[in-house]
C-alpha cells in the first residue's frame, strides 16, 4: 500500500470531484472500499474490442465512485446537484480509500 | 426497474421514443441555459410559451400511452406519468392526494430548480416553468380532460430558496399557450455517408452507451459524466426555441431573426462544453473509447459515435483535421421537429446542432480536452471568447427540403 495521489476539483455539475490516482492498475474488487454502495459493473469490453470494464459505486444521491478497470485513477464526486459539500461523507470516504490503499496526498 | 410504460428504440433513425414523443439527452447546463437566455431575450413574457409547451408535449404523450396501455383508473394513470416523470430525470412529482378538482403537489426533487442553482447560484423568482407545464398537462392526460384545462401556480421553488418546489393545480383555464403535438414527425430512409479511417467503434459504442441505465434514481436524478442528464421531450426544445425565433423574426424581421439565432446557438456550444466535455472526461469514456484513441480526429469520431446515442438524430463525421470538418445528420431533431410543426424552413433551424459541432471542434482542437481542463465557465469563457475560434457553415438543410443537415466546420483566426 503506496498510497493515493488525490488531484481535487468540481466536476460540471459543480460538485467537488476528486481523481484519486493509485499506483497499480485497479481490478473490480478495488470497489471493495465502499462495501455499502449499490455497484454497477458495465462490461465495455464485451461491447468494443480493447474497451476496459467500468466500475461505478453510488450512495444514494450523495456520492458517485467509477473508474475503469486496468485503469489506474478512482474519480469521486461528492454531494448532489445543487447541493452543499458533504464534508463528512468526504472525511469518512477518504478514511475508507487510505484504510484500502494507503495514504492520500493532495497535489494542486 | 422496470418502467411502467413503453419505451421503444428506433436506431435506424437514432430515436427513443415514448407515447408518440421523441425523448433526447441533455444535461442540466443546456436546460437551464437555454431558458435563462429566452427569459432574457425576449421581449415580451415567455413564461407562457415555456409553459405551455410542456403542458402540450406532457398531455399529448400520456394521453398517448394511456390508451397504448388501455389505463383507465386516475390513480394507475397517475402512477404511470410519476414513473415517467422520474424516469426521464426531471424530478420527482407525486400526485397522491391530488384530485380531478386540483391539489398541491411538493417536491424537494426539480431538475430545473437545482440545475439553476448548481449554474447560476439563487434565483430571485421560481424557475420551474417546465415542471409547471407538465403538471398541468399531465392532470389533463390523467382525468381524461382536453389540453388546458388545468391551471399550475408555482410560488415555491428551490432555486428561490424554498426548501421544496410547490404546484398548486387547479381545475380551470390555462393561461400559458397551447400546442398541437409535432409527434415522431417524417424521418427519412436513408444511407449512412462514408467516413475516414478511424479505430473508432461507431456500432459498438452506440450499442454499449445505448445499454447504460441511463434512467432517473429514486430522487428524479440522471447523474453521469459529471453532468445530470435529463432525457428531454424534443418537441419541447423545438417548441420553445422556434416560438422564439418566430417571436423575434416577426417584431424585428431580419435583425430579429439574427439575434433569436445567436443565443440558440450559443446554448449549442454550451451544450457542447458542458455534455460533450463532461462525457470525454469521464471514467465512462477512458473506459470505453480512450483505448482506442490515436488522434485528435479519434476524439472527433469518439465523441460523434456517443453523440448517436443521446437520440438527435444519426450524426457522422465525414471529414476532419486541425483546420477544418464537415459533420453530416440524418434526420436531425430540430430539422423533423420543425418541419411537422411549421413546415418547409426558409434558412437552416438546427442551431443546437451548429453550435455542438462547434463547440466539439474547439473542445478537441483549441480547449485540448484530451488533458483533461476543468470544464468551468471561466475555462469557457477564455475558450469561446478567443481570437482562435471554429465557425460553422451550413452546406444543407433537412429542415429546407434537403435529404440531410450538413455543416462545414472551420477554424478561423
Amino acid at each position: 500500500m503506496s498510497g493515493l495521489v488525490a488531484r481535487p476539483g468540481l466536476d460540471c455539475a459543480t460538485r467537488r470531484r476528486v481523481v484519486y490516482r493509485a499506483d497499480r492498475p485497479l481490478d473490480a474488487t478495488d470497489g471493495d472500499f465502499l462495501a455499502d454502495a449499490k455497484r454497477t459493473l458495465t462490461a465495455f469490453s464485451t461491447f468494443v474490442v480493447g474497451a476496459r470494464d467500468h466500475l461505478r459505486l453510488t450512495l444514494g444521491s450523495q456520492l458517485e465512485a467509477s473508474f475503469a478497470v486496468g485503469g489506474d485513477e478512482i474519480v469521486v464526486a461528492y454531494g448532489k446537484l445543487g447541493g452543499t459539500v458533504p464534508d463528512a461523507l468526504i472525511h469518512a470516504v477518504e478514511a475508507r480509500l487510505t484504510a484500502k490503499f494507503g495514504r492520500i496526498a493532495y497535489v494542486d | 426497474m422496470s418502467e411502467t410504460f413503453d419505451v421503444s428504440v428506433d436506431v435506424n433513425h437514432r430515436r427513443c421514443i415514448v407515447g408518440d414523443e421523441p425523448m433526447i439527452f441533455h444535461c442540466h447546463h443546456y436546460n437551464v441555459s437555454l431558458q435563462r437566455a429566452l427569459l432574457d431575450a425576449s421581449y415580451v413574457d415567455f413564461r407562457p410559451v415555456l409553459v405551455g409547451a410542456a403542458a402540450s408535449v406532457a398531455h399529448a404523450q400520456l394521453a398517448r400511452v394511456f390508451s397504448q396501455q388501455s389505463v383507465a383508473a386516475p390513480r394507475a394513470r397517475a402512477r404511470i406519468a410519476s414513473d415517467l416523470y422520474r424516469w426521464a430525470g426531471f424530478g420527482t412529482a407525486s400526485f397522491d392526494g391530488i384530485g380531478a378538482e386540483g391539489g398541491t403537489i411538493r417536491t424537494p426533487n426539480s431538475h430545473y430548480a437545482l440545475g439553476w442553482k448548481s449554474r447560476f447560484g439563487a434565483s430571485s423568482e421560481p424557475v420551474c416553468f417546465f415542471a409547471t407545464g407538465w403538471i398541468a398537462g399531465a392532470m389533463a392526460a390523467i382525468f381524461d380532460r382536453p389540453a388546458g384545462s388545468y391551471s399550475v401556480r408555482h410560488d415555491e421553488c428551490c432555486a428561490a430558496g424554498a426548501s421544496e418546489c410547490a404546484f398548486v393545480v387547479t381545475l380551470g383555464p390555462a393561461t400559458s399557450e397551447s400546442y398541437a403535438a409535432a409527434g415522431v414527425g417524417a424521418l427519412s430512409n436513408h444511407v449512412p455517408r462514408p467516413i475516414p479511417e478511424t479505430p473508432v467503434d461507431y456500432d459498438g459504442i452506440l450499442a454499449a452507451v445505448s445499454g447504460m441505465p441511463l434512467v432517473g434514481d429514486a430522487e428524479g436524478n440522471i447523474p453521469a459524466f459529471g453532468v445530470y442528464l435529463t432525457r428531454q421531450y424534443a418537441n419541447y426544445y423545438n417548441r420553445v426555441s422556434f416560438e422564439f425565433l418566430r417571436s423575434l423574426e416577426t417584431s424585428y424581421g431580419e435583425e430579429g431573426r439574427a439575434a433569436a439565432e445567436a443565443v440558440l446557438v450559443e446554448a449549442g456550444r454550451v451544450c457542447a462544453f458542458n455534455t460533450f466535455g463532461g462525457i470525454m472526461t469521464s471514467t465512462e469514456w477512458d473506459a470505453l473509447i480512450r483505448p482506442a484513441l490515436k488522434t485528435d480526429e479519434d476524439w472527433v469520431h469518439g465523441m460523434v459515435a456517443v453523440a448517436n446515442a443521446l437520440g438527435w438524430g444519426r450524426w457522422q463525421v465525414t471529414s476532419v483535421s486541425a483546420d477544418e470538418a464537415e459533420f453530416v445528420i440524418h434526420d436531425d431533431y430540430e430539422s423533423v421537429g420543425y418541419l411537422a410543426s411549421y413546415g418547409r424552413a426558409t434558412h437552416p433551424i438546427s442551431y443546437l446542432a451548429r453550435g455542438g459541432v462547434e463547440g466539439l471542434m474547439t473542445l478537441v482542437y483549441l480547449a485540448r480536452i484530451v488533458d483533461r481542463p476543468t470544464l468551468d465557465t471561466a475555462f469557457y469563457e477564455a475558450t469561446f471568447r478567443a481570437s482562435a475560434r471554429f465557425e460553422a457553415t451550413s452546406l444543407a438543410s433537412r429542415a429546407m427540403g434537403d435529404e440531410i443537415t450538413a455543416f462545414r466546420v472551420s477554424r478561423r483566426g
